[in-house]
Parts: C-alpha cells; structure tokens; sequence
C-alpha cells in the first residue's frame, strides 16, 4: 500500500499544475518542495514604498559578493533587500562550470518557485514549433503537434488568466484573453508605422499572465484584478498575476486531496526492480537533514530541467546504472534556454502632451517572422521581440543645480520604444548536466555540472536581429536609436533567460528521447516529467504556458492510467 | 526612515531662495537637523550654542555621523542644499539626504565602494576649493553657488576627466531625493496602487514626472 496516489515534485510553474490537476480529479497528492514555505503577509514586499526601505532597499554589496554573486548580476532588477529571500544563495546551492562556459542558473526555492518571480509573458508555441526538429533535423522529433496542445492551451489559459490580443496569427496562436493593456500612444504609432513599412511584420499587445477581467473561479480562488503596479518580482497580494502561490495551489489544497511539504530535498527516485515502477521518493529535510522515503503509485517531476536532470541521474539502479529512465543517455543532455542580445531603443518626437496612468506589468511583441513570413534567412528558426515604449523618466545625470534641476526632472523626457530580442536555442545533445564526480553540496548531494555554450547559429540569429530591430525603428519614425545594426553582441549567457529546458525530452524514439508523448518515461510508465525538462525544442516563446499545458494533459493522462489500473 | 529629521526640516527649513545659495547659519541648522542634533529654528536662542557644539563635534568625529567626516559631511549638505533646494516643495537637505547617504556608506557601501565614495567627495572639494579661490566650505554662499553652478557646467560638458566622483554623487543625491517621499509625492507624482491603466492621457492630467 503507498500512502500516496502521486508525488509531485517541485511547486513550481509546472508543479503547482500537476499538484491541481491530479488533486481536483481525487487522487491523494503530495508536493515536495525544497524550500521553504511562502506567507504573503510576510514574504511580499508589495506594499513598500520606494522611501520605507533604508539604502534604497539595495542588498549590502558584500552580501552580494559573499551570498548572490551569480543571482544578482542575472537579475538585479528583481533583487532587493526586501526580496533577496525568494532567490537561492549561491554560497549555499553551488554548482559547477567549466571555467570558459560560465552557465546562469537563476532559481529560487521556496514554495511556488520561480512562478512567483517570472516575467509573465505567455505565448503559445506555434504548429512551426512542433515540426522545427523534423524539418531542420536538429534534436529528435516532437510526438505531438500543436493540434494535440491546442485544448490543453486553452483549458489552463482559462484558469491562469491571460491578458492578450485576438490577432489571428498561424505562427502565434491567440490565447483565451481577458482584455489586454493598452498601448501608449507612441506604441501605437510604432506599429502602424513598422506594419506599413514591413507588411510581413506585426506588433501585437504582450501576452501576459495578469487579471484583467477576473472569471468567478478566479476570483473564488481570491484573486483580484491587477493593480497595474508592476511590482511583480516582489508577491503580489492581490493574487492578480498568475503563480502557483495565487492559483494552482490554492486551487489543489481546497479539495483537500493535497498536502505540501516544505524543505523536502529529494535525495533520489527509489526504483524497484521486480515491478519495474518508481515505488518511492527519498528526501533529505533541508534543515533536520533527516532521511525519508515517501511512497506513491506514480511521480511527476516538476523540480525545474537541471534539477529533475539531477533527481534522475542520481536515481541509480541495477537497471538503470546511469541514472533511472536514462537506457537512452538523454538525460541531462540538450539543455536549453533562450538567447539575447540584440536590443535597441529610439526616441519618438511630437506626443510630448501625452502621458499615462499607472505601471503597466507588460509592453508589446514583435512576433516571430524569420522562416515563417519571411524567408531565405542566414539561420535556423527565429526570434521574438519583447519591448514597448514608455517615457524617460528623472535621472540625476544631468546637467543643472538649483530650481532649474528640479524643473527639469519634474517634466519627464522623450518617448522611447525599445526591442528586446529573445532568440530560439537549437537543441545539442553537448549542451549537458552531470553529476559532478567530487563535488557535494552541504547535503551530501552531488553538485550539478553544467557544461553549456551558446551556438553558431544563435549568434547569426542574434546578429541579424539587431540589425532587424535598428531598421524597424528606424522605419518606424524613431530619432537617436541607441544601438546601430553592427553593434558588437554580446550573447546573454546560457541560462540567463531562465528558460532552461530540454535535459529529458519528450521522443517518438525511447532509444533517442526519454519521455514519450504524455511525458511519461519510456523506461518506467509509473513516472511523468513535465517541467521544462520535458522539451524537445524550444520555440522563441517564453515557455511556462508550455509547462502549464503538457502539465495538465499529462497529469490527465496518468489519471486515466491510475484508474486503469495500469500504474 | 529619517521620518522625524525629514518631518522637522520639512516644517522648519530654511528659507533659503532657490539657486541663490543659503546661509552658513541655515545651511547649519538644516545640517544639524539632519544629522538629529536637537534643534529648531524656534531655537535660534541656542543656534550660537549650537553652532559652538557642531564645531566641536566637527573635531571629534560625531558619533552619529557613521562614514563621513563632519567636514565631509559639511560639503555634502551644502552641495545637497544647491543641487535640490527647498522651493515650493522640501528640498534634498529637508529630507535628510546626506545622513541617508551617510547610513548608505556605513551599512550597504563595499570598502571598494567606501574608499571611492571618500574619493570623490575629496576630488569634489579639491575642484570646489579651486574654482572658489578660498575654502568652500567658508566661502559666501554666493561663491559656493557659482563655483558649484561652474563645478557641474564642467562636469557635464565633456571638459573634466573627474568628473565621474561629482556626478556619481549628483546621481547618488538625485536617487535619494526622487525616491523619498516628498521627492516622490510631492515633487514629482507617485502612486503605490494606481489600480488602472490609461496608456494616453493629456500630460496635464498627471502634471509631473512619474518618480517610479
């Protein structure tokens, strides 16, 4: 007998979906999350002010140095003193990189994870998406296609709540919105200026995972509509941007089937040879450093692809020596992220009497034209732009003292629009996780060894959209655009778009991929991966709608399987 | 934070005219203030006493000044006082600027960031000492608002290669001021919950720069 029907792990985006899907249809649930617990009264620090917090609520340098060195130069946008505790330590959770591959492994462990910290951009993936392996023939082919998805998409669209646009565009399946943010006037121009010059172009409203007309089940679940503070990256207590803190969780606890618990490390998968099934999960408690082992008919990994890469390759087994579900060696293998580099803003003249009301959590979207709208490119596959176009606002670099300085600054500047590029990553399997071989955590566990380097192809790609996004601006109308078409690039590092993905993908093939079409291990049918692990390409979209969806169809699927009684 | 010293400033500051410098004897009062040295301008009885004791503490490095020296502490104010002043709303002296900058350097600043910052408040003093012909510090308030009006044309017109301690410093200020809660209400507009999105209104609708 176990004591549980399923064992989620990690509460994650992708956690907290499959927690709520396996919990609402009766299935004895447990999350185990690696970190803490989240108080909203407590963690948020939504509701400081700019002047309640001393030091400009930056972190102490030192602490920086000492604790956050990788954390912060990633996202120091996100991290203040008051929210440093959503983000690991680096002096406590290392990891290993070749010298010359520096890898951005940017995470926090807490329950939730990264879904209270994300960006919030949610795009569908495309039919070209799921065809770019077969076609171009770098990874393995995706088992399913977009028509498979399409319900899935639009069954967590509903209760996520995403904010968007009709646009009726094939590359970029609308979403079911809840009404978008308005553009600013000068976007607005922006796009009828860049569709005219460009007419295989479009820009289109962010999509983004905000409230903006709540449904009766939202707000059940006491979420309310945002606020259009744009304090994200701090909690929000309104509940308005979708988590696993605001939605899914809440949603699994109320059917009382649910049980988290906090500062649950998981050690490794327990495999038993004579069923050839999963019979449990070993954790170590984060603080006790207890050991123990907690049983269920099924598991869903959801730790986050490095971390689910990891669970599995220390998941040794006289079947699976190499790490369990890994007969075909792709485990920890064809690590993903998204790629940045090329940026540009430019100043729009003549709506200096025009301004706006309130901090808007989201801007506007170039989507993907490269190899879809326009052919005969110098790359694979292709990139999307995030940007938007706001006014400057007061700086102290300027020149002046006196009361023509605060003059100066209560007016505030020009209009800018700016792009912002995030490139699809082909898949390779060299681009990998292992354990390392000599290094442990203070678990006792052994440290991740990420050996992952961006390619040729991103850089062409990364290259001709800088070019790409001066031009459109500069068609557009802007003045004073900040960087030129040949600006040197610097290519983000891998991982720093926190969109890592790939390290157990989904295959037709089980000796080439691990995970079939429901995500579940070709190796062992008792085990379901639907993190960022789970993918075998990337798209150029931000992948969480992605994670929510193959969650939700997987863990529906297993259900059907648990009924069965086949696992 | 700082709300009293701020609160008591804002009420009681000095009214010094914009851009025309203030005086020693305001500037003072505005720096004890600030510094939460017991005074008002209802004091001025005392302001001598004051005064003589500010001196002292000048010497003896005053226990509440945590990173700066009390003469570094001087120049601060009264660059704060020239660059931000007090107009139709509180200044960055009113605010307590330079005491927040001071806790800045003591509880956030690295010793990289500690020794630049003493740097450039001594590079500062060196330009504002030579433009000034005399001690800045001691100079009329006249003097030290164009030597400074002079200081900041240079750094900011390409001319001065240490330019970077001043400027650094103005920003540093700027941030301080914009982000407090008069620079953030009442100078420029600024809303915790705005609760709603209007993407294009008429400037005057909102009046001022958002502050974030």
């Amino acid at each position: 007998m176990t004591e549980y029907d399923a064992i989620v792990v990690g509460s994650g985006m992708s956690g907290g979906w499959s927690a709520k899907e396996l919990a609402e249809q009766g299935l004895k649930v447990l999350v185990l999350e690696r970190g803490g617990p989240i108080e909203p009264s407590k963690d948020y620090a939504d509701f400081v002010t700019p002047w309640e917090r001393p030091n400009l609520d930056q972190i102490p340098e030192d602490e920086v140095k000492n604790d956050y060195p990788i954390q912060y130069r990633a996202v120091r946008y996100a991290m203040r003193d008051s929210t440093k505790h959503f983000w690991v330590k680096d002096s406590e959770h290392p990891y290993v990189t070749p010298k010359d591959k520096p890898y951005d492994w940017i995470r926090g462990y807490h329950t939730g994870g990264r879904s209270l910290l994300w960006g919030r951009q949610s795009y569908r993936l495309g039919p070209q998406d799921f065809e770019a392996n077969i076609k171009d023939g770098h990874g393995t082919d995706w088992p399913i296609r977009y028509d498979d998805l399409k319900p899935w998409y639009e069954y967590v669209e509903k209760f996520a709540g995403i904010a968007g646009s009709n646009e009726g565009l094939e590359q970029l399946p609308d979403s079911i919105f809840q009404p978008p943010f308005e553009m600013t006037c000068v976007e607005k121009e922006f796009k009828k200026n860049l569709e005219e010059s460009f007419p295989t172009r479009k820009v289109i409203h962010a999509r983004v995972a905000h409230l903006t007309k709540p449904t009766e089940e939202q707000m059940s679940l006491g979420r309310g509509p945002c606020q259009v503070r744009n304090h994200c990256n701090r909690g929000c207590s309104f509940g308005a941007y979708f988590s696993s803190n605001s939605a899914t969780l809440p949603a699994a606890l109320k059917t009382g089937n649910c049980t988290i618990v906090n500062n649950a490390i998981v050690h490794s998968l327990e495999y038993d040879e004579v069923k050839k099934r999963v019979s449990g999960v070993k954790v170590i408690d984060a603080q006790s450093k207890e050991v123990k082992t907690y049983t269920a008919r099924f598991v869903f990994l959801n730790a986050s692809s490095i971390a689910t890469a990891m669970i599995l390759l220390q998941s040794k087994s006289a079947s699976f020596p190499n790490g369990l579900a890994n007969s075909s060696d792709q485990v920890g293998r064809n690590l993903m992220d998204h790629v940045s580099a090329a940026a540009a803003s430019g100043e729009f003249e003549g709506f200096d009497d025009q301004y706006y009301y309130g901090r808007r959590p989201g801007g506007v979207y170039i989507p993907r034209y490269a190899n879809i709208t326009e052919q005969d490119k110098p790359y694979l596959r292709g990139f999307g732009y995030q940007g938007g176009g706001k006014r400057i606002g007061w700086t102290g670099n300027r020149p002046g003292i006196g009361e023509d300085f605060k003059q100066a600054n209560r007016k505030p500047g020009n209009w800018q629009v700016g792009l912002y590029a995030f490139g699809e990553v082909l898949p390779n399997p060299e681009n990998r996780v292992t354990l390392d071989k000599t290094k442990k955590d203070k678990w006792g566990l052994p440290l991740a060894n990420i050996n992952c380097v961006m390619g040729e192809n991103e850089k062409i790609m990364m290259r001709e959209a800088q070019k790409d996004a001066y031009e459109m601006l500069k068609a557009a109308g802007a003045v004073n655009i900040n960087r030129g078409p040949d600006t040197e690039l610097t290519l983000s590092l891998p991982g720093n778009r926190i969109h890592e993905m790939g390290t157990a993908r989904m295959g037709r093939d089980p000796k080439t991929s691990v995970l079939n079409e429901w995500c579940q291990a070709h190796d062992v049918p008792n085990l379901f991966i639907t993190d960022g692990a789970c993918m075998p390409s990337g798209g150029c979209q931000n992948p969480s709608l992605t994670y929510m969806a193959l969650s939700a169809r997987a863990a529906h699927h297993a259900v059907k399987l648990f009924k069965k009684g086949e696992i | 934070m700082h709300k009293s010293a701020a609160q008591e400033t804002q009420n009681q500051s000095p009214n010094a005219p914009a851009n025309q410098g203030m005086t020693r004897r305001n500037l003072l009062i505005g720096i004890m203030a600030s510094v939460g040295v017991a005074t008002t301008v209802g004091c001025v009885e005392n302001f001598d006493k004051s005064l003589a004791s500010l001196e002292l503490e000048k010497n003896s490095h005053p226990d509440n000044l945590r990173f700066y020296t009390a003469n570094e502490y001087e120049l601060l104010s009264i660059l704060t006082s020239l660059i931000i002043p007090d107009t139709d709303t509180p200044g960055a002296l009113a605010i307590g600027a330079p005491k927040m900058m001071d806790t800045l350097h003591a509880d956030w600043a690295s010793t990289e960031s500690k020794e630049k910052q003493k740097i450039a408040i001594s590079e500062i003093k060196q330009s504002l000492d030579k433009l000034a012909g005399q001690n800045f510090l001691t100079a009329p308030s006249k003097i030290q608002l164009s030597s400074l009006t002079e200081l900041d044309s240079q750094a900011f017109s390409g001319k001065k290669n240490k330019a970077w301690g001043y400027r650094s410093v103005k920003s540093l200020i700027a941030r301080f001021y914009y982000s407090s809660e008069v620079g953030a209400t009442q100078e420029l507009r600024y809303e915790l919950v705005p609760g709603r999105w209007e993407a294009c209104i008429p400037f005057e609708k909102v009046g001022r720069t958002w502050a974030a």
